[in-house]
């Protein structure tokens, strides 16, 4: 009984020791996010974009969009991407051997012909088939790569071998970009004077239920389904507070895969996207620092508040538990071959803050709370639960979950404000207080089954079954 | 709940917390703080929203006047913009309003600015006078004395819009301000006011000029009639690499050959962002003179100012170059041998004529395929 009584109370101060320590990091994090936001926003607030569209002083840029069986939409998707308002840019949309008509559809509608093209064999890929370029005047931007499947990080990788320009921004090809994307992406890189800027990161935004007009989203719409309206609030959260802290401490391990603006040269230097993890974003992101750290170079790498890239998230509950299995593999693998960084004062905020944040409250967070489910639902069966200390403790947690996503809410109002329709406040309100009641233990279980797929060493993606933009109110 | 509810669920409440050890006492706090910040955030997003449609719909109306306004201007059916009429009425609904004026002055002035970018002559003369006739640069000014840089900033750039250097005394105070975002809001302004003079702050600068900046401070010049040039010899010896940088963008920029010898000594600068923009400058200015010079220069340095001089020096090339070229087109680097590739195929058709001579006796498949690539690019 006594080693009960014991594990009972260790349970209970452990508990309560990592709930007080995420709470003060989210705080933190809260903090820091607004002060970079506001920043942020009082810089740009009175910038004409326009100049650096038409400047001939801006740098170039290559647009790298991996497409595996894309046939629904690519077209549409390309002309989308080769609509972006930045004049000396490149667009270079990667086949990854897809199995459907998308190569037949891109050759017809964008009239392309083979050419000769000695790729630069930088990063190793799966073989190219060959190289097209538009007989249209129109198209001359655009480069349709045709290859063996590889995967995404592979077909990125080709891309990077092909890319012409100094900077490459890796984007999901069925993601809508703001036409003014990658004049806003691009203005940290020509700003700063003292480091080197090395990557970009947009903020993701949900295009679910929003009206699509040519590759355009004509009207913001909050979510019809519940399981993308939860979502919603979780990635205000995530972007709104969580990446622009980690902005403003210059300690980003994540800028997302569906839009990123990157050094190329950089990039190469780091050996490109690995091919062998599912989650090749941040480990990109995570090689590029310790690269600059062992450089010993001044860099940074930067978010930006302002919703440039919507992407369309899971519908249902089966493909978001899909997705989380795999995001949760993804950094799991991350975490553990860069496991020299914890706390290594040699990686500077990335080993002492950084990684260990990720670690402790990012990888670890689901796994703790599921032990101490476990272990309450143990105590509770041999009547060793102090009930009041458990009811105390749902409350503070609850109460800070609520807050903490009201918090996003008031901030998303603050700075861009983009569900405007007078009935979504009071949608976002139910999905918020709700949120840590049914979904968020989804969340953990889906993340605790990514936890041992990578034990068992499953390595697949899964099937992600998007609804497609033409599905959606028009 | 009614009030004998109420009683009870205090009551607990008080009970539940007066029994807890401390511990969990602090647990409740904190659970009581984060609940009344939560109603707190709820009942500010309700008033925010209904603040927010209010102004929204009062900015919407004073945009679409305004558009009325400019409508009546350009069909030439207002003509003078005395203090008289219907402008008067309408500007001074707003200047004057009770209630957020500077709000509404601030929509004013963003219309104004916005739509003076748009037209020229006297369209634009007219809409000026609007600005300078209900005394809105003082509005403007004003802003100037703000304790936030971010609104001095804005003021600055309202001035400049609207080509008031009437204030180029009160902006020149902030050219060499500590913030940067300031310094080079007033820096751009000035440059806009007063032309090249205005950039005699680059003379004995210290703090380095972003790229960004460079950028503003070109698009404003170019879009300017520059009847002289100022003296880029001084710029160029700076021991500030962004001005000697910027210094070589505007040589181009404006063509001013007269440059050529001095753009020369900056192929050998210490900095290498200086050699490969030395570079591109020569290519703009097609200095022929300067070719044997960068070729001393070539075999030096890095890799990066090697694919420059390939790629700026497309356009001067000749047939005598052409051994250099196909010496570099043969290195196992690929983006030197493609850029000598290209290098060789830009001068015409005797350089497509030596490709196509050497494509003959290359056994080696990487440069061939480098030749096939480069000539489809240029076909």
């Amino acid at each position: 009984m006594e080693i009960i009584e014991f594990l009972s109370e260790f349970f209970k101060n452990g508990l309560l020791i990592y709930t007080a320590a995420l709470i003060f990091a989210y705080i933190g994090l809260a903090i820091f996010s607004i002060y970079e936001t506001r920043t942020y926003l009082q810089r740009n607030s009175f910038v004409d974009y326009s100049i650096i569209s038409e400047s001939p002083l801006a740098p170039t840029i290559s647009v790298i969009a991996p497409a595996y069986n894309e046939g629904a939409t690519i077209i549409q998707n390309v002309h989308s991407l080769l609509s972006l308002h930045y004049k000396k840019c490149e667009v270079i949309i990667v086949n990854d051997g897809s199995t459907d008509d998308s190569l037949q559809l891109l050759r017809k509608a964008f009239e392309l012909e083979k050419i000769d093209f000695k790729i630069n064999p930088q990063l190793k890929t799966q073989p190219h088939k060959a190289i097209y370029k538009s007989t249209n005047p129109k198209y001359a931007k655009l480069i349709v790569v045709d290859k063996e499947n590889g995967g995404k990080s592979d077909a990125l990788n080709l891309g990077i071998n092909i890319a012409s320009h100094k900077l490459i921004a890796c984007v999901d090809v069925d993601c809508i970009l703001e036409k003014d994307s990658l004049v806003r992406m691009v203005k940290p890189f020509l700003e700063e004077t003292e480091s080197r800027v090395i990557a970009v990161g947009g903020v993701l935004r949900i295009a679910n239920s929003c009206e699509v007009k040519d590759g355009e989203i004509v009207k913001v719409n909050l979510p019809e389904s519940f399981v993308p309206r939860i979502q919603t609030v979780e990635y205000l959260r995530a972007f709104l507070l969580g990446r622009m802290a980690w902005s403003r401490l210059n300690g980003l391990l994540l800028i997302s895969g569906a839009f990123g603006l990157f050094d190329k040269d950089t990039v190469i230097a780091c050996g490109g996207y690995d091919i062998t993890t599912v989650g090749e974003d941040m480990e990109l992101v995570v090689k590029m620092r310790i690269y600059m750290h062992q450089q010993k170079e001044k860099y940074k790498m930067v978010y930006i508040p302002e919703p440039l890239c919507w992407t369309e998230i899971p519908e249902s509950l089966k493909i978001l538990g899909i997705q989380r299995n795999r995001w949760t593999r993804g950094t799991a693998e991350t975490l553990t071959r860069h496991k020299q960084l914890f706390l290594n004062p040699k990686y500077k905020l990335l080993g002492l803050l950084s990684y260990p944040y990720w670690l402790v409250f990012e990888w670890a967070a689901p796994i703790i709370e599921f032990v101490g489910f476990l272990n309450f639902l143990i105590l509770a069966f041999l009547g060793y639960v102090y009930w009041k200390f458990f009811w105390g403790l749902l409350f503070l947690v609850y109460s800070f979950s609520i807050v903490y996503s009201l918090y996003a809410i008031v901030v998303e109002e603050l700075t861009y404000h983009q569900y405007k329709n007078k009935w979504d406040l009071g949608k976002i309100l139910v999905a918020i207080f709700i949120e840590p009641i049914f979904f968020h233990p989804y969340l953990v279980l889906a993340a605790i089954r990514g936890n041992f797929d990578l034990i068992v060493g499953k390595k697949s993606w899964g099937e992600m079954k998007r609804k497609g933009f033409h599905a959606t109110r028009t | 709940m009614n009030t004998a509810t109420n009683l009870l669920f205090i009551k607990f409440i008080s009970e539940f917390y007066d029994t807890s050890p401390g511990v969990l006492k602090v647990i409740l706090l904190f659970g009581w703080i984060f609940t009344i910040l939560s109603v707190g955030f709820i009942v500010f997003l309700l008033f925010r929203r209904i603040y927010i449609s209010w102004k929204r719909k009062k900015a919407t109306q004073l945009r679409n006047e305004i558009e009325k306004l400019v409508n009546s201007i350009m069909q030439g059916r207002i003509k003078s913009f005395a203090f008289e009429g219907e402008t008067n009425r309408l500007i001074k609904s707003y200047t004057n309003h009770r209630f957020l004026k500077n709000e509404h002055r601030n929509i004013l002035i963003n219309e104004l600015i916005s739509i003076y970018k748009t037209l020229s002559g006297k369209a634009a003369m007219n809409l000026r006078e609007i600005y300078l006739l209900h005394d809105l640069p003082e509005y403007s000014l004003k802003k100037l004395n703000s304790w936030r840089w971010y609104i001095k900033a804005k003021g600055i750039q309202e001035l400049a819009d609207m080509d008031y250097a009437d204030a180029n005394e009160d902006i020149k105070r902030y050219s060499n301000h500590s913030k940067d975002l300031l310094r080079t809001e007033a820096q751009t302004a000035l440059v806009k006011l007063a032309n090249f003079d205005a950039l005699r702050f680059l003379d004995d600068t210290t703090y380095p000029i972003s790229e960004w900046q460079q950028l503003k401070f070109l698009h404003i010049l170019s879009n300017k009639e520059v009847s002289n040039l100022p003296d880029f010899s001084k710029w160029l010896k700076s021991s500030n690499d962004t001005v000697v940088i910027f210094s070589l963008k505007l040589i181009r920029h404006f063509q001013s050959m007269k440059d050529s010898k001095n753009v020369e000594i900056a192929l050998t600068h210490r900095s290498l962002k200086v050699r490969i923009q030395a570079v591109e400058t020569i290519g703009t200015l097609h200095d022929e003179n300067a070719i044997s010079l960068i070729k001393t220069q070539y075999y030096r340095d890095a890799k990066e100012f090697k694919i420059q001089v390939l790629k700026c020096l497309m356009g001067i090339f000749k047939p005598k170059d052409f051994s250099f070229l196909e010496l570099q087109l043969l290195s196992e680097d690929y983006d030197i041998s493609l850029a000598a590739a290209k290098a060789i195929v830009s001068v015409g058709d005797k350089g497509r004529e030596f490709i196509g001579e050497i494509f003959t006796t290359y056994a080696d498949n990487a440069a061939r395929d480098i030749i096939k690539h480069a000539l489809a690019e240029t076909n």
